[in-house]
């Protein structure tokens, strides 16, 4: 019986195993200070809301659910929607984009030879043609209005090679000149012939 | 009781998704909201949080390896999603996060969803002044009243560092309340 007690007092007296079968987390002696002051810190600072400081708003949460399940439906229609979708990198090329369209709008601009050359050469052609008749009849090889003939010029005329009418008359003056020329209507055919007839017809022609 | 296993495997398939999502929200809709109002304090932030929550839970489901509890994955994505939203209004009003967090609570004062008295207003201004990580530890932890290992689970924290963290918070507390 003695012999028993003996073993008994030997065992307690040896240190006592902790790692048979029991575990504690990693660093948990080393951090329990902490977790217990903090305990005690945050008993004296007793100032835990209560359930109503934080409220919310009537009924909010019997329709949480329906709001998430619209969200999301709206969410799958969005991205359904292909025509709002932006092209891949444009806001990183949108620059460079904008900058070759300015640079494009400096370079000068092409114009069609065709319309430049029946807006400006038609008419110096016609001019140019007019005045080649007119040498061509004539021998003379530098000519001028000086230079020409008045028999020349008054045979021209009786030739009808120039038939003017009224108006083409009338768009060699401007307005302001015809108003002041005091054309009467009085003058009858035969005064203007005899006038022509007196007057020196080189003349009459300088003057116009 | 309801069987975690039973309700991931019926989130993931097509046929059963959809009640099984409304069931999901129905059992943590108000845990998370709670979780995220203390952390963005107004309602309509929370509001705001809490479908991007579900959304982002709803989205990813089929990513959830189950290595984890489900409503700590879901914690985990609350938390994310709060301080995701407060960095970006953040950076919408061109003001630091500390900055914007003060004007938070602050703001308390006029909200209509909150009745706290001096001494609550001033905790939260007091909370404001902690770095990001002991904010939540706070908040998990005296709010909340998490136990450490949900909250390291929910942080990825060990449970040392966490205790080490609200240790801090509170002294750091205690210090702003006395001061002011």
């Amino acid at each position: 019986m003695k012999k028993e007690n003996k073993n008994r007092d030997f065992k307690l007296k040896k240190k006592p195993k902790t790692n048979v079968g029991f575990k504690v987390p990693l660093d948990y002696f080393k951090t329990i200070e902490d977790g217990v002051f903090a305990q005690l810190n945050t008993e004296n600072l007793n100032i835990k809301p209560s359930k109503t400081t934080f409220t919310t708003p009537k009924n909010y949460f019997d329709s949480v659910e329906d709001v998430v399940f619209a969200k999301l439906k709206a969410e799958v229609l969005t991205q359904n929607n292909t025509n709002t979708e932006i092209p891949k990198d444009y806001f990183n090329n949108v620059e460079a984009s904008i900058f070759s369209k300015l640079n494009s709008e400096n370079t000068p601009k092409v114009i069609s030879l065709k319309s430049r050359v029946l807006k400006f050469m038609l008419p110096v052609a016609i001019a140019a043609s007019f005045l080649l008749i007119i040498i061509l009849n004539n021998n003379s090889k530098t000519v001028t209005f000086n230079s020409l003939a008045s028999d020349d010029i008054v045979n021209y005329f009786e030739n009808d090679n120039a038939n003017f009418d009224p108006l083409t008359v009338a768009t060699l003056y401007s307005e302001d000149e015809l108003d002041n020329k005091n054309i009467s209507t009085t003058i009858t055919n035969d005064e203007v012939v005899d006038y022509l007839i007196e007057e020196d017809l080189e003349q009459i022609t300088y003057e116009n | 009781m309801i069987d975690e296993n039973l309700l991931v495997a019926q989130l993931k398939n097509p046929k059963s998704q959809e009640q099984a999502f409304r069931n999901l929200m129905s059992l943590y809709k108000e845990r998370l909201y709670w979780h995220i109002r203390k952390i963005v304090l107004s309602h309509d932030d929370a509001d705001d949080v809490l479908q991007n929550t579900f959304i982002k839970v709803f989205k990813n489901i089929h990513s959830f390896n189950e290595k984890s509890k489900l409503y700590s994955w879901m914690y985990r994505i609350a938390t994310n999603e709060s301080i995701t939203f407060i960095n970006k209004k953040a950076a919408k009003q061109n003001v630091d996060i500390s900055e914007l967090q003060f004007k938070m609570a602050e703001n308390l004062e006029s909200d209509v969803y909150f009745s706290g008295d001096e001494i609550q207003l001033l905790l939260q201004k007091a909370i404001v002044t902690l770095p990001e990580k002991q904010q939540l530890v706070f908040k998990m932890k005296y709010f909340e009243e998490l136990k450490y290992n949900e909250i390291s689970e929910v942080l990825e924290t060990s449970v040392g560092a966490l205790k080490a963290s609200y240790h801090h918070a509170v002294k750091k507390i205690e210090t702003y309340i006395k001061a002011n």
